[in-house]
């Protein structure tokens, strides 16, 4: 099976996000694989660990290098990486077009089996690229997939709706999102960061992505601090609720 | 000239989804100029006197040949695009839903429109739209720069009270023509149910972490949940633990949630738990230890063990329910 | 249907532990082992082009725990380029990322209101011309340049024991990945693999979990006078131009300490709008009452200080424990299959605030006597012994001796009264030894002394989230960061936790952990039970807990690898 999984970085949890002269302060960020892409690629990896013959390529369209975060895929188990060198990547349209494009591209023939993407960035949480993507291949989109089950021809999986979890089939080839609770992630160690350095990353420079469709007009920090007023007991707690309308006035 | 807006009316078991019901009043108010347009799209089967509870002016079109809950998105998203194209609609609706969730971003590229999705302040295709990004630490605002907008509403606002004596007017659709579209999922029925809501949607959540001890001390959390018609929702460290599934929890790699009230019970408050509950309004903290974090971004807090506290207060709020 | 659906995890058999055959492995990644690492590859370099023949081509890795290179390196810091300038001579056309060159010193004695300049600054604490930098800034930048030479680094990666077998170092264990707090392996488990190595490089800074178990496997301060150590507490500012000229270098001693603990302050004003702003507070078990946080929480507040950050906001926070003792300190520095560099071998000159540059030339003779080794394959004790005497017939040697016999000088000279009343912290070669056996005495008399302190215990400091913060709010600054659920890597037995830590301690000191711990991570909980909360995720890795818990129950072990601070002005 023929399996491209779309990566991208972002800043870790401990770094402090932070807003200077209206924009977002890059320079004190720490990069790190987006989690919900690390469920894409081990999910990539035990599909061609299950399926012998199969290759994995990872893909991520970034502004600057993005050959650490390729790596860190490489070590994880990935074949081969693409860094799709973009000048600009505003919004989820222009990221999922430099994909889309570089996939026709590579696979001008017949496209890849599977395009697994994680859930969302942990940055822009617009959840939007994946979907995106599959409109511009022309493939079906399974949303975010919390199991997959895959054989040669027909690929099951499992995915949250408001009533329950759906289980569905479909035929490839297709777009899939990875949501937590799809697998854990392995652990690189110094044998797998040893071998990835000596796999092929290629960098392609996008010259001219479409226009994007969203224009950042400015950007706020938030304080999250609220002056919490402690309650002496529960009774109390009940009656501040009742005043600010929180107690339920019967069937809603 | 007007704004002509078009908003996707999910069905779930014949009925339209609260969610969907908001996302339409709140456009219907948006709406208000003598020039301005309102469609609604609905696909499956829907129950009778389904559409009654749609206030307001404008046409709904019913695609009701297809299957139960089986309209594909593509198949969905082909007959929103024709609506669209055929109305010169400016902005399409649709409320943040699982299916919400994959069709916005289809149509989005499709059509080559702006994305708008979770939108704190709103004012349509014209104006900026401002949202959380990295974690609820930044509020980001963009301007859309496409001929059609679509917008993926969730619970970010409060839900509009809209009401209007009017009636849409309902038509049928025929869906027949986009049903084969030749790249779609085949559907096998739904396997198995969580029980409750999906917390992304309820207006009180209860959430539990690892200071509850045990997954048994989650029954205090179903109890108090039960009494404001709410959720249960868990941290990471109480999924971690196995003791909730993953669907419950709440936070950065979990389900970003804008509930009324949520009532945080042995939870530290670690800033990932915290990115989820940005959007919530009041956030009530039930910790032993007066130093934990949660309680710098709560509204009301008891210090005290969870074990204790919650009993109390579950008695406290049935006592003032009962008074009513 | 779950189950079934969930690809089964790769099968679990048990296999040998992993084993990854190197010539050479560093353990850490500190100015020490890179400038050794990157001197090594430049000899091996030159060999092969003036030996085409006879050509070597070791493998050289470097481990460090740090998430990135330089994650974990904290310094003030003034650097003193001579040992960069031997290593890599064209350093600033390398963009080494250096901040503005010291313009003008001052030494500053503080009241708790007024300042008083020390109207000469002695030479050698002079450091007009010298560099400002970001030690971890700088460390990032070796590390590209180790890379770029060939270098292998691994990231993430902890070095957790040595190899020791027929009494010499073979390599080292890098930690475990993926156990839980009950050490139990979770499903993304990979257990450590052995580094073997001829040599062992062994520069983990300060307090490193190699360096302690070799010292005490090999005697290796058996003649060596005892180790002293100081916490050094670091906030990078963002303030506003025209408060202070870009280097600035000020050292000051007095408030907020009573004459009798040492310690001292410090700004430097790395660029018009960026300044380093530290303390640096004397801890040890004899005396764990300190609070080096608290500490400079208070030197800010002091008027001259305040007057420089107002307005202005705190980029970044960090502590790390500082290793100065000085040449009497330093033991025995090479051993069977292994040397020490850089901190962890004492390379620190406390009289110039200095450790960088020692810590580089350090690492570059260990590269000079390893190089020779692999000429005449030759990996000998005896072989490696070269290095103590590469040490003593340096440059480096000589300044760390220099610093010791300064000591007399100032005894006797102009000083004396400044030194008495704190500058001793700049001259730990000075009078620490005396001081030492002072407080040991002192410790007789401890239960007085606690019951003192207890009763009138100043009034509690609060912080106002502008100048001053409390330590959760600063540790939101240093990026640190560790796998939750993980064993608790700061280890104290459950006996002396019952016996210790809720009795004696909590009788005779009150917990000092609570206060000395810059990071938070010890706390005294009341309620329900008494208990020692341990928050093992909020360490810096400073290593102040296992140098001043008075009893000595605190074993601090590496934690999984990525875990820890994430210095980048550090």
């Amino acid at each position: 099976m023929r399996i491209v999984v779309c990566i991208c970085q972002v800043p870790d949890i401990a770094s402090v996000v932070t807003v200077v002269d209206g924009r977002i302060d890059l320079s004190r960020l720490s990069w790190v694989m987006n989690p919900y892409d690390e469920y894409a690629v081990e999910e990539a990896v035990r599909l061609k660990e299950l399926l012998p013959g199969s290759e994995v390529t990872v893909m991520t369209a970034t502004e600057e290098s993005g050959r650490d975060l390729l790596r860190k895929a490489l070590a994880m188990g990935a074949d081969r990486a693409f860094e799709l060198l973009s000048s600009s990547l505003e919004d989820s349209f222009q990221i999922a077009s430099v994909l889309s494009g570089a996939i026709r591209e590579r696979y001008a023939d017949a496209l890849p089996d599977l395009v697994l993407c994680g859930r969302e960035s942990f940055d822009h949480q617009n959840a939007a690229v994946p979907a995106m993507l599959a409109g511009m291949l022309g493939i079906a989109f399974t949303g975010p997939v919390t199991a997959i089950s895959a054989s040669g021809e027909i690929v099951e999986f499992e995915r949250e709706t408001e009533s329950g979890i759906e289980c569905l089939q479909a035929a490839y080839p297709l777009v899939v999102s990875a949501e937590k609770g799809l697998n854990i992630p392995r652990k690189t160690g110094i044998r797998q960061v040893m071998e990835a350095r000596k796999k092929p990353i290629e960098t392609i420079s996008v010259s001219q992505p479409p226009a994007s469709l969203l224009r950042l007009q400015g950007v706020v920090p938030v304080s999250a601090e609220k002056n919490c007023r402690f309650a002496i007991n529960a009774r109390e707690l009940a009656g501040l609720l009742l005043r600010d309308g929180c107690i339920p006035k019967g069937e809603e | 000239m007007g704004q002509y807006y078009l908003v996707y009316l999910e069905l779930r078991n014949g009925a339209i989804a609260k969610s969907s019901i908001d996302v339409w009043n709140r456009f219907q108010e948006l709406a208000a100029c003598i020039d301005d347009r309102m469609y609604g799209f609905a696909a499956g089967p829907a129950a009778e006197g389904a559409f009654d509870v749609l206030q307001g002016n404008g046409t709904i079109y019913h695609a009701a040949g297809s299957r139960s809950g089986s309209a594909s998105d593509v198949a969905v998203c082909a007959m929103l695009e024709e609506l669209a194209c055929r109305h010169g609609v400016t902005g399409i609706a649709l409320a943040s839903t699982a299916m919400g969730r994959r069709l916005a971003p289809l149509l989005s590229g499709r059509l080559r429109a702006a994305l708008l999705s979770g939108c704190r302040e709103f004012g349509g295709p014209d104006e900026a739209c401002s949202r959380f990004i990295h974690s609820g630490s930044v509020i980001a605002s963009y301007m859309p720069a496409s001929a059609i907008t679509v917008f993926l509403q969730g619970r970010e606002l409060v839900s509009p009270d809209f009401c209007a004596a009017e009636r849409p007017q309902i038509e049928v659709f025929d869906a027949a023509p986009y049903l084969d579209a030749g790249i779609d999922v085949l559907f096998r029925p739904v396997m198995h149910s969580s029980q409750g809501r999906d917390i992304a949607e309820a207006s009180v959540i209860v959430a539990g972490g690892r200071g509850m001890g045990s997954p048994e001390a989650f029954g205090l959390l179903e109890e108090l949940a039960a009494l404001f018609g709410g959720s249960v929702g868990a941290s990471r460290s109480a999924v971690d633990e196995g003791w909730r599934p993953h669907g419950e929890q709440i936070g950065q790699t979990g389900k970003r949630v804008a509930p009324d009230l949520y009532i945080a019970c042995g939870i530290s408050g670690a800033l990932q738990h915290l990115a989820g509950i940005a959007a919530a309004r009041i956030v009530v903290a039930v910790n032993s230890d007066p130093d934990a974090p949660i309680f710098g971004a709560a509204d009301y807090g008891i210090v005290g063990d969870v074990r204790i506290v919650l009993p109390e207060l579950i008695a406290a709020v049935r006592d003032l329910l009962t008074k009513k | 249907m779950r189950h079934s659906l969930t690809i089964e995890k790769r099968a679990a058999v048990k296999e040998k532990r992993e084993s990854l055959d190197f010539d050479i492995v560093f353990a850490g990644g500190g100015p020490a082992n890179l400038a050794s690492a990157i001197r090594l590859k430049q000899l091996i370099t030159r060999h092969n082009e003036q030996n085409p023949s006879k050509t070597l081509d070791p493998t050289i890795a470097v481990v460090d725990k740090g998430r990135h290179a330089g994650a974990h390196l904290l310094s003030g810091a003034v650097f003193d380029t001579k040992a960069l300038a031997e290593l890599l001579p064209d350093f600033v056309d390398r963009d080494c990322p250096l901040d503005a060159l010291v313009s003008r010193d001052k030494i500053l004695f503080l009241t708790a209101k007024k300042s008083f300049a020390v109207p000469t600054v002695p030479e050698p604490f002079r450091n007009s011309g010298y560099p400002l930098v970001s030690l971890s800034r700088l460390g990032y930048w070796m590390a590209g340049e180790a890379e770029n030479a060939g270098i292998e680094l691994f990231t993430n990666t902890t070095a957790i024991k040595p190899i020791i077998e027929n009494g010499s170092v073979c390599g080292l264990l890098t930690g475990d990945l993926g156990l839980d707090r009950f050490g139990n392996p979770k499903p993304d488990y990979l257990e450590g693999a052995e580094l073997r190595a001829k040599v062992t490089v062994i520069g983990e800074g300060v307090a490193g979990t190699l360096a302690t178990e070799l010292q005490n496997d090999f005697s290796l301060c058996a003649q060596s006078a005892p180790q002293h150590y100081e916490t050094g507490v670091k906030e990078v500012w963002k303030i506003a131009e025209g408060a202070i000229d870009a280097g600035e270098a000020w050292h000051t001693f007095g408030y907020p300490l009573p004459p009798e603990t040492y310690g001292g302050g410090w700004l430097y004003a790395l660029s018009p709008s960026e300044v380093s702003v530290g303390f640096v507070t004397a801890i040890c078990p004899q005396a764990p009452e300190a609070d080096p946080h608290k500490n400079l929480q208070l030197f800010k507040q002091h008027p001259s200080i305040a007057a420089i950050l107002k307005g202005g906001s705190m980029l970044e926070y960090g502590a790390k424990a500082i290793t100065s003792g000085g040449l009497d300190a330093i033991g025995r520095i090479s051993g069977p299959g292994f040397l020490v560099t850089g901190e962890s071998a004492g390379m620190l000159n406390m009289q110039r605030l200095k450790g960088i540059h020692l810590a580089m030339k350090s690492g570059m003779l260990a590269a000079e006597t390893i190089f020779e080794a692999l000429l005449r394959d030759d990996f000998s004790e005896r072989t490696l012994q070269d290095y103590e005497e590469r040490f003593r017939n340096s440059w480096a040697y000589d300044e760390l001796h220099a610093a010791r016999n300064f000591r007399q000088a100032f005894d006797k000279g102009l000083y004396q009264g400044l030194l008495q009343t704190g500058m001793q912290l700049k001259f730990p070669g000075l009078s620490l030894a005396s001081t030492f056996l002072r407080k040991k005495k002192d410790h007789a008399a401890r239960p007085h002394h606690a019951t003192k302190q207890k009763n009138d215990s100043p009034p509690q400091f609060m912080t106002d989230g502008e100048l001053t913060f409390s330590k959760e709010e600063c540790l939101f600054r240093s990026g640190t960061m560790h796998e939750e659920n993980q064993p608790c890597h700061l280890r104290i037995n459950p006996a002396e936790m019952a016996e210790i830590c809720l009795g004696r301690c909590r009788e005779e000191h009150g917990n000092p952990c609570t206060r000395f711990c810059p990071a938070n991570v010890y706390a005294f909980i009341k309620t329900p039970e008494p208990t020692l909360r341990i928050s093992p995720s909020n360490c810096l890795h400073c290593k102040t807990c296992t140098l001043a818990d008075p009893y000595g129950v605190i074993t601090w072990t590496p934690p999984e690898g990525g875990g820890g601070p994430d210095y980048k002005l550090g």
